[in-house]
């Protein structure tokens, strides 16, 4: 058993450098760099999501902790048996239609980035359309609609309705989330997930994904 | 505009440097304060404190103090002390602006000065709300244990008092063993109160035993006495005899009466601020005859009488209008001043109980009140809770944290990282928000959780957390007396009996 508690500690502790650093020790140690993503990193970020969990950790700090451990694996990827393509999974994410507002979006981007997932970030106020399309392009495993408004909730129904309608739905999970966004909501439009947070958005696409 | 330099504009073009372009230095800290009275009111009421004194003047039965205070010039008919303005005045002038006491070890004073306001627990609670039965009982010594470790371990309680009357002890030791059970169970300084001569030099005697010596003991006192004059205007002999012990010795204390509008003082507020302040500063008076410079701290309880009930009342709104009028007065005198909070009418620590204890809280450091007691007592004086105390300690850490302010600078007004985002972007990831976002402060007890959250943290109301948290702390174990001093505090407990 290698040990990489150097890794996970630099992480929790959000210290960009010393995961830099503790990431290339492990390289020189010769520990096989996919040991080093999934047991040091990914599983150093787990303990990062529980810490968030528990108060011990602020947004900030997880978000640091989420940069230092993509600046990693940017490091590692020559090493990766498959040069680092092969992600958890793959997320398209947007603000529905008639909706600019992005801090969520981003926020949820950045910890499902740190989950090891690959994103596709659409950006505002997003078309249902441009949501089937970017489907068809990327062929992504789940799709995440992000709301603020009580008026561009409805939207989000469109946005469902509209990959049902191009015959996509059954290759990706719909996930939404947004201050107004409620579980019941989301039963309602026929969503396969919700979570009311950032946190809860990454576990919740690890789930899926 | 040249990017690199947003203050181009305002600089002078000659030496192109940037001089404090918009006043830092004046902008630094801002810290809210209130004035509730005009300079004009504080003279008024100072004035009319003058005249009572001249006027109508005091009780006092004490011969001894009758003759220091005819010997300084105060007039002596009968029992009737009147003081001239002159001499009030006169005898005001060497009370020290400051007063500072300590912890058991010597190494956090408290020092009682301008606008800081220093939070404590209170005195002679009758009933014990027990969290972990949720019923309420006589206090005894027992429980004067658990709620002095308590307090012992609640950050914003910065000194502490002896919080309840045990009902399991003599009456005529009872005082002293309750000072000695809180001097053995918590680190922080005691304000105490006591009945007898005896029970006075008895617990003079402990602090002496813990400083070292008498000298250290009155250098870095860790006890503060409190004297406690019958409204209206009445000094007994007791009162009069601890008084002049500690006055003499140079122990702090604090001379305090309790005035209620209505019944011991008159129905207007203004009235009872006067003669609450006449009370407490005849006090100060007469020690500073007997030792000049000697530590006195100011004020008075003046509530109303509420005149369903006959109660006297803790939460009045009244109660913070007078309060806060005499911690002006006392900042006019330039002695400390000796202010309430964190106490209710209400029978449990429920939302009545939060609304009156945040407000006199807020009021209270509003005002510079310098040393506030009572903060956990319920049912106007009668029930010490546990919970409530935990709950008024999360109430003082919030008026604190708005107390302090903001600090406004070029640090803080932070342009160059609002420019580096811009229009669109956001601050999550910049250094500047790691820097400073843990400036912001987070309650234990305040729930901002998401509702998902809560469900999953087990749908708790306040109250449950509250009781939660209490009997977390309550396993607080605070740092026991050296044991030769607790062996010597043993043998002086016998000869009480």
């Amino acid at each position: 058993m290698t040990d990489l508690s150097a890794i996970k500690d630099a992480l929790t502790s959000g210290d960009a450098e010393s995961v830099k650093n503790s990431v290339q020790e492990a390289v020189d140690r010769g520990v096989d760099a996919d040991t080093i993503l999934n047991d040091g990193l990914i599983s150093g970020m787990d303990i990062v999501g529980e810490k968030m969990q528990t108060g011990e950790m602020f947004i900030p700090e997880v978000l640091m902790a989420a940069k230092s451990m993509s600046e990693a694996v940017e490091t590692l990827k020559p090493f990766l048996k498959d040069g680092g393509r092969n992600k958890t999974g793959h997320m398209v994410i947007g603000t529905v239609k008639g909706d600019l507002h992005d801090i969520g979006k981003n926020l949820v981007t950045m910890m499902v980035e740190s989950a090891g997932f690959e994103v596709t970030d659409l950006g505002v106020d997003v078309a249902p359309e441009k949501f089937v399309e970017a489907v068809r392009e990327k062929n992504p495993d789940i799709v995440a609609l992000s709301a603020l408004l009580t008026t561009t909730m409805p939207m989000m129904q469109q946005t469902v309705d509209a990959l049902a309608e191009s015959g996509v739905r059954d290759q990706i999970k719909i996930i939404v989330g947004g201050a107004p966004v409620t579980q019941e909501f989301a039963d309602r439009i026929g969503a396969d997930g919700y979570a009311s947070d950032a946190g809860g958005a990454s576990k919740l696409a690890k789930s899926l994904g | 505009m040249n990017p690199e330099s947003q203050f181009t504009n305002r600089t002078d073009t000659e030496t192109g440097q940037q001089e404090n372009p918009v006043g830092w230095e004046s902008m630094l800290h801002i810290k809210p304060r209130q004035r509730f009275l005009s300079t004009a009111q504080i003279l008024g009421l100072h004035e009319a404190t003058l005249s009572l004194m001249e006027r109508t003047g005091f009780k006092v039965t004490h011969e001894k103090a009758k003759e220091i205070l005819h010997s300084h010039g105060a007039s002596v008919e009968g029992d009737r002390i009147r003081l001239p303005a002159w001499l009030v005045e006169k005898a005001l002038s060497t009370a020290p602006s400051q007063v500072v006491f300590f912890d058991r070890n010597r190494t956090k004073p408290v020092i009682l000065k301008d606008d800081d306001t220093w939070y404590g627990p209170t005195i002679d609670a009758f009933d014990y709300l027990d969290p972990e039965t949720g019923k309420r009982r006589p206090f005894t010594l027992e429980d004067c244990r658990k709620t002095t470790r308590l307090a012992d371990a609640l950050d914003n309680f910065t000194w502490i008092m002896t919080i309840g009357v045990c009902s399991d002890a003599p009456s005529a030791t009872s005082d002293r063993l309750i000072a000695k059970q809180v001097l053995a169970n918590s680190t922080k300084p005691l304000l105490f109160c006591c009945g007898s001569m005896d029970s006075m030099r008895d617990i003079y005697d402990m602090g002496v035993l813990i400083a070292g010596s008498e000298e250290r003991l009155i250098n870095q006192p860790n006890i503060i006495g409190f004297q406690a004059p019958i409204s209206p205007l009445t000094y007994d002999d007791a009162l009069i005899d601890r008084l002049l012990f500690a006055a003499e010795k140079g122990l702090p204390q604090v001379c305090y009466s309790g005035p209620q509008a209505g019944s011991t003082s008159p129905a207007t507020l203004a009235g009872t601020v006067v003669q609450g302040s006449a009370e407490s500063l005849f006090g100060i008076i007469l020690g500073q005859l007997v030792n000049p410079g000697c530590p006195f701290v100011y004020g008075a309880f003046a509530t109303i009488m509420d005149m369903a009930t006959t109660v006297f009342s803790y939460g009045a709104p009244e109660m913070n209008i007078m309060a806060s009028a005499m911690s002006q007065l006392a900042h006019y005198y330039s002695i400390p001043f000796f202010g309430m909070s964190g106490c209710s009418d209400a029978k449990f620590p429920d939302s009545q109980a939060a609304v009156e204890a945040t407000f006199s809280c807020f009021s209270s450091s509003m005002s510079g009140a310098n040393m506030v007691h009572d903060n956990g007592w319920l049912d106007h004086s009668t029930l010490i809770s546990p919970e409530y105390m935990v709950l008024v300690n999360e109430v003082i850490e919030k008026v604190n944290r708005y107390m302090n302010g903001m600090r406004v600078d070029e640090e803080r007004l932070a342009l160059d990282v609002i420019d580096k985002v811009g229009p669109g972007g956001h601050f999550l990831m910049e250094p500047h928000t790691m820097n400073h976002f843990r400036e912001v402060w987070y309650s234990k007890l305040f729930d901002r959780t998401t509702t998902a959250g809560w469900r999953a943290a087990g749908s708790k109301q306040f109250h449950e957390r509250l009781r939660e948290h209490t009997l977390k702390i309550m396993e607080h174990e605070p740092e026991p007396l050296p044991e030769e001093i607790a062996r010597e505090m043993e043998k002086m407990e016998k000869n009480w009996m």
